[in-house]
């Protein structure tokens, strides 16, 4: 396997023309950042790709924008950078959580929000957030740019709507609205350098009652895609979030059917997946 | 607004494709503060060009998927795992291996303290852990970092010898050894390779070691212990 990695190929571009140029062509590359996931695959002698697109050089792909409303990080946005930042630990908490549980120190050093995205592991740390929170995904190819909600961006098992011209440049992440809270949590073999058996990421806004006004429950490794607990969060809209709890639990039950796997079973992710929502609901539900 | 930037790529010089069919790319890096110059596949890992192209073989490859830390080097001062970085990546770039920790056979203060401390038995894990603990100390400048700082630290570097406190217990001693005698880090050198006097420059005779100096001193940990990660606070849900 290790022999294989002489004979791949890398191409450089300067620009982002030049990288959406190259991705129209005949031989498409595949697109390369951090590499964390990629070369797992190709360590492992899992990856058939032979032509690589290194994207290390584009500087349109970099930087994190705090507007009033939202952050936009550029697909090449370590997690380290989205750990150590302050606004963004301020305004999206639950990304900073997230970044700051990915791997260890090593790998958020390296590793990327959109290579996050581009993988398409259903256990991926960041995704239960982009989906809590109604991320926008940015995408380009040379026929242009289009803007697509991570909901519907993520469409199965390790597949995304996205062309295979097209490139992802960028995450919007909406900021929580006023009085709405956010959390995330974790759960994987050991605290550090683990792949989730469950990850979890809710927001929660109550009206002047107590009762829910806004909910978002997000999972990761539950399904074959991050997947939001609909039918728990109807259980929750418009009722006093612990007194609702009970039913969320069991409509989490209804819905969501994890598989067994080398990481878990799905006795445990279903266990897990409820007291997380406990979790989550006592901690956020009973302040105000 | 703070721009995710940590050195503009285009500063660096690219890698150049070699004369065509070789397959291999012209690369200059900086390794351990000298300058060096390969020919090497594009893809090839960083952690095997250090090895079989530089004959550094201080760096190690425990499990060549990014989870045991055992190949952990600093790039552009900055940790990462060798065994998932391309060469191709490295073009321009500055390197620090265990191997740049030290001079020769002398010891730097954080190789010592894990040798003072029994922080290094087998020893696989050890030139990983040496480098990850140096980009925690090189990274908060004249303070020891609380022990769960350190765990956070190294918690992508595994261990099977030690269950780690010794590991902890000689970082936290290194960090209040370099504190008492802070090293001027080099302007912009996120993680400088240390540069301490080699013994003999210096008499010892008669110091305590920085294990001897930890047993007589009470911990800074039990002061700040309970402060919150980002995780943590997530968890009770702030915002």
């Amino acid at each position: 396997m290790r022999a294989a990695l002489s004979t791949l190929e890398v191409v450089r571009p300067r620009t982002l023309d030049e990288a959406l140029a190259a991705l129209a062509g005949a031989h498409r590359p595949t697109p390369i950042a951090g590499g964390t996931d990629l070369f797992v695959y190709l360590n492992a002698g899992t990856l058939a790709d032979g032509r690589f697109l290194d994207l290390g050089g584009l500087a349109a792909l970099r930087g994190i924008r705090v507007g009033a409303e939202s952050a936009t990080l550029g697909a090449l946005t370590t997690f380290s950078e989205i750990r150590e930042h302050a606004l963004l630990r301020r305004r999206l908490p639950a990304l900073a959580a997230a970044a700051s549980e990915v791997g260890a120190w090593a790998i958020q050093n390296r590793a990327t929000i959109g290579g996050n995205i581009a993988n398409a592991s259903p256990a991926g740390d960041s995704l239960p957030v982009l989906l809590a929170h109604d991320a926008i995904v940015h995408v380009r190819s040379a026929r242009g740019a289009r803007e697509i909600g991570y909901g519907v961006f993520h469409t199965g098992y390790r597949r995304l709507a996205l062309a295979s011209d097209e490139l992802i440049t960028a995450v919007t992440v909406p900021l929580p609205l006023r009085g709405v809270r956010t959390f995330f949590r974790k759960v994987g073999t050991r605290r550090a350098q683990s792949i989730s058996k469950v990850v979890f990421c809710g927001a929660m806004g109550l009206d002047a009652k107590g009762r829910v006004a806004l909910v978002r429950l997000a999972y990761g490794s539950m399904a074959p895609t991050p997947v939001r607990a609909t039918a728990a969060e109807a259980e929750l809209l418009g009722r006093k979030p612990t007194e609702a709890l009970a039913a969320a639990r069991a409509a989490l039950g209804e819905q969501l059917k994890p598989i067994d796997d080398v990481r878990s079973d799905r006795g445990y992710r279903m266990a897990v997946a409820g007291n997380v929502l406990e979790q989550f609901v006592r901690v956020i539900g009973t302040k105000s | 607004m703070r721009t995710a930037v940590r050195k503009p790529a285009s500063r660096a010089p690219r890698a150049t494709r070699a004369p065509a069919g070789t397959g291999r790319v012209k690369l200059r890096l900086t390794v351990n503060g000298r300058a060096a110059s390969v020919s090497v596949p594009p893809m090839k890992r960083l952690l095997d060009v250090l090895r079989q192209d530089l004959s550094l073989t201080g760096s190690k490859e425990g499990c060549g998927e990014g989870e045991c830390g055992a190949c952990s080097v600093l790039l552009d001062g900055v940790l990462v795992n060798s065994c998932l970085v391309p060469a191709v990546q490295c073009d321009g770039r500055r390197v620090t291996t265990v191997e740049g920790l030290g001079h020769g056979a002398a010891l730097g203060v954080l190789q010592r303290a894990f040798v003072e401390f029994g922080g290094a038995q087998c020893g696989i894990c050890t030139p990983g852990m040496l480098v990850a603990a140096h980009a925690l100390i090189a990274a908060n400048p004249g303070r020891v970092p609380r022990d769960a700082e350190v765990r956070d630290a190294l918690a992508g570097n595994l261990c099977r010898c030690t269950g780690y406190q010794k590991i902890v217990d000689a970082v936290r001693a290194a960090a209040r050894e370099q504190g008492a005698r802070p090293s001027k880090p080099r302007a912009g050198a996120r993680a400088a390779p240390e540069r301490e006097a080699a013994p003999g420059r210096k008499s010892t005779r008669g110091r305590k070691t920085a294990a001897a100096r930890a047993r007589g001193r009470k911990s800074a940990a039990e002061r700040t212990r309970g402060r919150k990660t980002p995780a943590d606070r997530a968890r009770e849900g702030s915002r």
